[in-house]
């Protein structure tokens, strides 16, 4: 399969990078490990007139940075670095997971970026398809047409989910980005990065790099964990996916994140299902009856997007959440 | 084609051996591999990352050079299933996995073995488990995969079960 | 001869596997020619319309384009694999009947620019309404995919033996089931790529990935119009079959008319996509089981009616349509059976023959055998074995069974796993299921069933073997050098081999119907033995003793037990030239079968000369909040005849138990939107199962030295892939404790399966 003809520019730092794109805007796309965007444009997905490589800016915008309050890590950070951070490895198992969860060693944790992860594209079924696949049908929401395929009739706008294994679990984590240019920077929540549209999944200007990943400090009694639910071991995009941020102090939650990947545009920031954990000891029970909620609140989102049938993947969802709260609060409490 | 499309020059150490070449800027490792240079052991299986069939060694990385642009390898060594063998002489990846019959029809070979190269650089006596993670991006259709996790654990004298739950 | 066998019986590595792992092995796709043009196919984007026109005008005008084809190319031209089964346009005028079908073509100096052209063809359809299973094709006033096929109705296999009604009232139980899976797909790693070159003296050299190089060149020759030696099928290095390589595909007919055309080398490779819409697929299929039994789980009666979603056109349909009944009746007793196969047109692209053809047929019969016999409180273990076939016995259609391990297979997987201590007594969520199954060693194919071989010898004493049996990797090189280097005495590497070139190497069957070792090994077998006695006779003076009192052993050759008397091979060969009696061996296999047996019109008879059979016992934990399986292991056990090279044998089962059991029963099956596009066409979305998704497996070799096989070898792994999706499905129900009818069994099927127990609603197939 050959890729369509485009421009490669390699600039060789941060303010070359940045010019460049203000400059292409919309016509360039930034190319990190490229398995997100050079599939995405051997399927004619995506027309860049250009792909701006950013691999001569990986010395200076990889790796993990513990700075006073918060971690700092870099959009070009390998999964495979990340992953294998001992700080991360140590004290944010749930992200280890994330990233390990993420295609198979060789493809991705060698290759492929955090940065890349949080910017890659929400998926479908019926959009993740070839040009033969497409030849005859009318374009989807997605595609810049007016409807859903498995959306049907009454769809209104696109119903992609975000399948991308880290951001999900780095949302559960509350982790913001910085978005710099050659105008300035911003630094914004991922809860509000991911825009929750499937035409344009995240509040990325043309003229913008997604830079660093800003992380809290893991605090004591907090336990983190992913839940990845897929056909195969590896090499597959979540059906359903959980990650979960649970502190426990003094034998009560203070704090409880979850969000659900594969599921909507953005990660599902589950908070009216965890609220009422607060103030609670993680009990079996409390933990259940959080992910009972989670169910109801996730239903309505469940369409026949993806390869597994809605309504398991619907059942699943108080699962995937009983099992990471568990694993999260056996962690808060000092497990493993 | 109204606009003009200009080749760029690739420059790489391939298998040892610096090439130059003139490519057009779109174009995939695997296609310069596989078109220009002639280094067909690289096999398109999937074309979009999946199967692994692939995956090459660029600065002892492994990557999928079907979605890996040639470009991004500019300047870098990169090491192909030809490469494996050093002067005649099979390579005791090659050797391991023709003893213990790894090979039958022979297309996923070159990604499995450059992926063994790699789990073997990083980690010399890896266990089942470790075998059979790291080969997970890799399709095979023939085998099972049991003889290829048996070639690999015999090269770091790990026996197969020993880390398995 | 030497009664000492020095290669048969060893874990030798195979002969092709270096240049394998060196990179070396030039795949269709690798083959790059002086001149080569690339070519690129034009779809249909409809499942089902009329071609109104195709207009390739403005594509002729893109720089670089050289020829362009179209079904006003074709002349027409009809494939069928059967005379009466020619309902394939090889690139169609009228009417395309499935998404993705072949609508014209472009051969030019850059893929680019056939891309680039391919655009620019106009056709214009006219939609017409798509049926995309079997009911809605069978209803009542569906159009008609094929004007002479009422109902849709491809292909009816019609067996029926014995008296199956009275079977039934003697029955002390009956049970009736429905089963039923969609599609399954091959996935061979590389995806289908054909090379085609014309040269000057008008003939045409093809390279492609294929089972049976000289059924493509009749095929090709007859569409062509060409002689037949003119239509030149060469050996490459193949990616993998499954059954999926077996017969004819517009590809290798578009390139060749390409490259007729432009008078160039022309080069097609398809995408991994084209691979699974464009080559063969397995069939969907619906099947109603009804069984009767005797108090001891004797089966009395058996009653099944088949019907299996084809896709668009015949292919292999009337084997496809009984293979799976063909099966059952090797591996179990059957007094009386009836079955009624259907195969149904669809809009769907083309099914094929598939090493696990049949899972919703196969474990369907185990299934139901199983509850049968907990419903008579019986050990389903003893209920297999009470009706498995022996050897000595004749198939319900006539075939005498001349070899059968059946029964050791299933006492030895079934002592390994540990049946007795666990079955019925293994913790919640565990279960322990057995599948069995047999598979043929060929079909009747009348002139072309049989193989034929040559073997030279060489001045300097090494031979050269020229078989026309293909390797589609499952090791029939080796196979074949093996058997040479046994029977010559010679070394592996003193062995050449000629193989899969029809200009050069006589007639096979094709290695798709697990008759290779039996006829290619067989006939290769033949004519070393052939090339042997000439050796010896010329050696005979010269060692001054009687030929038969002679044996070739490492190069020499020698009087029994004197082994000072020896001559090298070499010196044997000149004296045999200097004589002007060069050394040349034939040889030939033809299986002894009934070829007035014919799949629809006369279905009985000897089918293959010789079966191989197996058992599988699966041992799996299901999770019932997720509906998740997990295997925990699976031994494997085949009678294979004779396991010539325990290695590859094993590879064998390895390789099944992995297709058929992991994948086929878990988790692999093609899904369609409502206007017939595949879903998962992509590795990403079907589920071919990856090595962390394999579970510990254990392999048990049975060798019942079938009196025609060579060194007593069959066929092997074939019935493993099966027998273990049959284990698997069993293994599921006993750990759930009810059946379920629809496979794969994925985590959505299990656990909805759960659900209704726990609901307490009864247990029921799939509705038509
Ligand atoms: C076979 C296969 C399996 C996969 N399995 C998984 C999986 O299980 N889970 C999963 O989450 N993902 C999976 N992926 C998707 C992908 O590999 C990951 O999301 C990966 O992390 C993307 O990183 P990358 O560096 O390769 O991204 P790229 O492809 O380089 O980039 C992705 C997108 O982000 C943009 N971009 C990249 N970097 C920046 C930046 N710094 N600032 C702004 N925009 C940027 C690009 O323009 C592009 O649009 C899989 C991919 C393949 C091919
Ligand atoms: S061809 Fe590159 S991963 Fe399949
Ligand atoms: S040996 Fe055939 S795909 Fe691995």
């Amino acid at each position: 399969m050959s890729l369509p003809y485009f421009e490669y520019l390699a600039p060789q730092g941060l303010a070359e990078a940045l010019e460049l794109k203000a400059l292409w805007g919309q016509r360039a796309a930034w190319l990190s490990g490229g398995s997100d965007l050079l599939v995405r444009a051997k399927q004619g997905l995506v027309s860049p007139e250009a792909v701006i490589s950013l691999k001569n800016l990986s010395p200076k915008l990889s790796g993990l940075r513990e700075e006073a309050d918060h971690l700092r890590l870099g959009a070009q950070t390998t999964l495979h670095q990340a992953l294998n951070h001992p700080l991360i490895a140590r004290e944010l198992p749930g992200l280890a997971e994330a990233l390990s969860a993420i295609g198979a060693p060789t493809l991705q944790q060698r290759v492929a970026t955090v940065g890349g992860n949080l910017c890659a594209q929400t998926r479908c079924l019926h959009y993740n398809q070839s040009a033969l696949w497409r030849a005859g049908l009318a374009p989807c929401f997605k595609l810049g047409g007016e409807l859903c395929h498995p959306g049907g009739a009454t769809a209104d706008r696109c119903r992609s989910t975000c399948q991308s294994d880290g951001a999900v679990m780095l949302t559960a984590l509350g982790a913001s980005v910085v978005l710099q240019s050659s105008a300035g920077q911003r630094a914004l929540a991922l809860s509000d990065f991911f825009t929750g549209q499937g035409e344009r999944p995240q509040d990325l200007a043309p003229d913008e790099l997604l830079t660093h990943i800003i992380l809290e400090r893991p605090e004591p009694g907090l336990g983190t964990t992913y839940i990845k639910m897929a056909s195969r071991g590896a090499m597959d995009f979540p059906l359903l996916s959980a990650g979960a941020a649970l502190r426990v102090e003094g034998g009560l939650v203070t704090s409880a994140r979850l969000a659900l990947g594969a599921v909507f545009a953005a990660p599902l920031v589950l908070k009216t299902a965890m609220d009422p954990l607060l103030g609670l000891p993680p009990t079996p029970e409390n933990l259940a009856q959080a992910a009972a909620q989670a169910g109801r609140d996730a239903a309505p989102f469940m369409i026949e997007n993806h390869s597994a049938p809605a309504a398991w993947r619907a059942q699943m969802v108080p699962v995937a959440v009983e099992r990471a709260l568990a694993k999260a609060a056996q962690r808060a409490l000092g497990g493993v | 084609m109204d606009k003009p499309r200009p080749k760029q020059i690739f420059s790489a150490q391939v298998n040892g051996q610096w090439v130059e070449l003139l490519i057009a800027p779109q174009e995939t490792l695997l296609e310069v591999l596989r078109d220009h240079l002639e280094l067909t052991g690289s096999k398109e299986g999937c074309g979009e990352g999946v199967c692994g069939a692939c995956t090459v060694l660029v600065d002892n990385q492994p990557r999928r050079a079907c979605l890996t642009l040639a470009l991004e390898a500019q300047g870098l060594p990169v090491l192909t299933v030809e490469g494996l063998a050093q002067g005649g002489e099979l390579s005791r990846e090659q050797r391991s996995f023709i003893a213990h019959g790894a090979i039958q029809c022979g297309y996923c070979a070159p990604g499995m073995l450059m992926a063994t190269r790699d789990l073997l650089s990083r980690q010399p006596t890896p266990g089942e488990e470790a075998i059979r993670r790291q080969i997970s991006g890799h399709v095979c259709r023939c085998t099972g995969y049991a003889k290829i996790v048996e070639a690999v654990a015999a090269l770091g004298q790990a026996s197969p079960g020993e880390d398995r739950p | 001869m030497s009664p000492q066998l020095r290669y048969v019986g060893q874990r030798l590595p195979r002969v092709d596997s270096e240049a394998k792992a060196r990179g070396a092995a030039l795949f269709a796709g690798d083959i790059r020619l002086p001149r080569m043009l690339h070519a690129k196919v034009l779809r249909s984007p409809h499942a089902h319309a009329r071609i109104l026109s195709v207009d390739y005008s403005e594509a002729l005008k893109v720089p670089g384009v050289r020829a362009v084809v179209s079904g006003q190319d074709s002349a027409a031209v009809k494939w069928g694999v059967f005379r009466y089964t020619r309902d394939q346009v090889l690139l169609p005028v009228e009417r395309v009947r499935f998404l993705g079908e072949e609508v014209a073509a472009i051969a030019a100096e850059s893929l680019t620019a056939a891309e680039e052209a391919l655009a620019l063809i106009k056709v214009q359809y006219q939609p017409l309404p798509v049926m995309l299973n079997v009911w809605e094709a069978m209803a009542e006033g569906a159009p008609l995919l094929h004007d002479d096929h009422p109902h849709n109705i491809n292909v009816h296999v019609a067996i029926n033996v014995g008296d199956v009604e009275q079977g039934f009232r003697e029955s002390h139980l009956v049970r009736e089931d429905t089963f039923s899976a969609p599609e399954d797909s091959y996935f061979m790693t590389e995806p289908y790529a054909v090379v085609a070159n014309p040269l000057a003296d008008g003939s045409l050299e093809l390279w492609m990935p294929n089972a049976a190089p000289h059924q493509k060149a009749k095929a090709l020759a007859n569409a062509l119009k060409l002689p037949l030696g003119k239509v030149i099928v060469r050996k490459c290095a193949i990616g993998g079959a499954f059954g999926g390589r077996s017969d004819v595909f517009p590809a290798e007919f578009i390139a060749a008319l390409l490259a007729i055309k432009a008078q160039r080398p022309v080069r097609l490779v398809y995408s991994r996509e084209e691979n699974s819409l464009a080559t063969r697929k397995g069939h969907g299929m619906f099947t109603m089981i009804k069984t009767g039994v005797d108090q001891e789980g004797r089966v009395l009666a058996r009653d099944i009616t088949c019907y299996m979603d084809g896709g668009a056109y015949s292919s292999t349909g009337p084997i496809a349509t009984s293979v799976p009944f063909l099966c059952m009746e090797q591996c179990y007793k059957l007094p009386n059976v009836r079955f009624n196969g259907y195969r149904v047109y669809t809009n769907k692209p083309i099914g094929g023959m598939y090493r696990v053809h049949g899972r919703a047929f196969a474990s369907g019969v185990d299934l139901q055998l199983d509850l049968l016999a907990e419903e008579l409180g019986l050990d389903p273990l003893e209920v297999r074995l009470k009706n498995a076939r022996q050897a000595g016995e004749t198939t319900p259609t006539g075939s005498l069974v001349q070899s059968c391990g059946l029964t050791e297979c299933i006492t030895k997987s079934a002592l390994a796993a540990g049946w007795r201590a666990k079955y019925g007594k293994l913790p919640p969520w565990r279960g322990i299921g057995l599948g069995t199954n047999s598979v043929q060693t060929g079909f009747p194919m009348g002139i072309r069933g049989g193989s034929s071989a040559m073997v030279k010898f060489n001045e300097d004493g090494q031979a050269t073997v020229i078989s026309g049996v293909v390797d589609n990797g499952q090791g029939n090189d080796h196979m074949l050098v093996q058997i040479a280097a046994e029977v010559l005495g010679l070394e592996l590497g003193d062995i050449q081999l000629i193989s899969a070139d029809t200009q050069a190497t006589p007639n096979d069957p094709g290695s798709y119907s697990m008759i290779s070792t039996l006829a290619g090994g067989g006939a290769v077998k033949a004519a070393c033995q052939d090339a042997l006695a000439q050796l010896l006779a010329v050696a005979a003076p010269a060692l001054q003793a009687p030929p038969q009192d002679l044996e070739a052993q490492g190069g020499q050759i020698m009087v029994a037990n004197d082994p000072d008397r020896a001559l090298p091979v070499a010196k044997a060969v000149r004296l045999a030239l200097a004589q002007g009696k060069p050394i040349m061996g034939r040889g030939s296999f033809f299986p002894r079968v009934d070829n007035k047996r014919e799949w629809l019109s006369n279905p009985f008879g000897q089918l293959s000369e010789t079966f191989s059979f197996g058992a599988c016992v699966a041992e799996v934990e299901v999770d019932p909040t997720t509906g998740r399986v997990r295997i925990l292991n699976l031994v494997l056990s085949q009678d294979c005849g004779r396991a010539l090279n325990p290695l590859i044998v094993e590879g064998q089962f390895e390789g099944g138990a992995a297709m058929g059991g992991v994948g086929g029963m878990l988790a692999e099956e093609f899904q369609w939107t409502k206007e017939g596009r595949c879903l998962n066409p992509s590795f990403l979305e079907y589920k071919v199962p990856l090595a962390c998704d394999m579970p510990a497996m254990a392999n048990i070799i049975v060798e019942s030295m079938d009196q025609s096989g060579p060194f007593g070898a069959k066929e092997a792994g074939m019935s493993v892939a099966m027998s273990a999706a049959q284990a698997i499905a069993g293994a599921v129900a006993n750990a759930i404790g009810r059946p379920v009818f629809e496979y794969p069994l994925t985590p959505a099927r299990v656990l909805r399966a759960i659900q209704e127990k726990l609901a307490g609603l009864p247990a029921k197939g799939p509705q038509g």
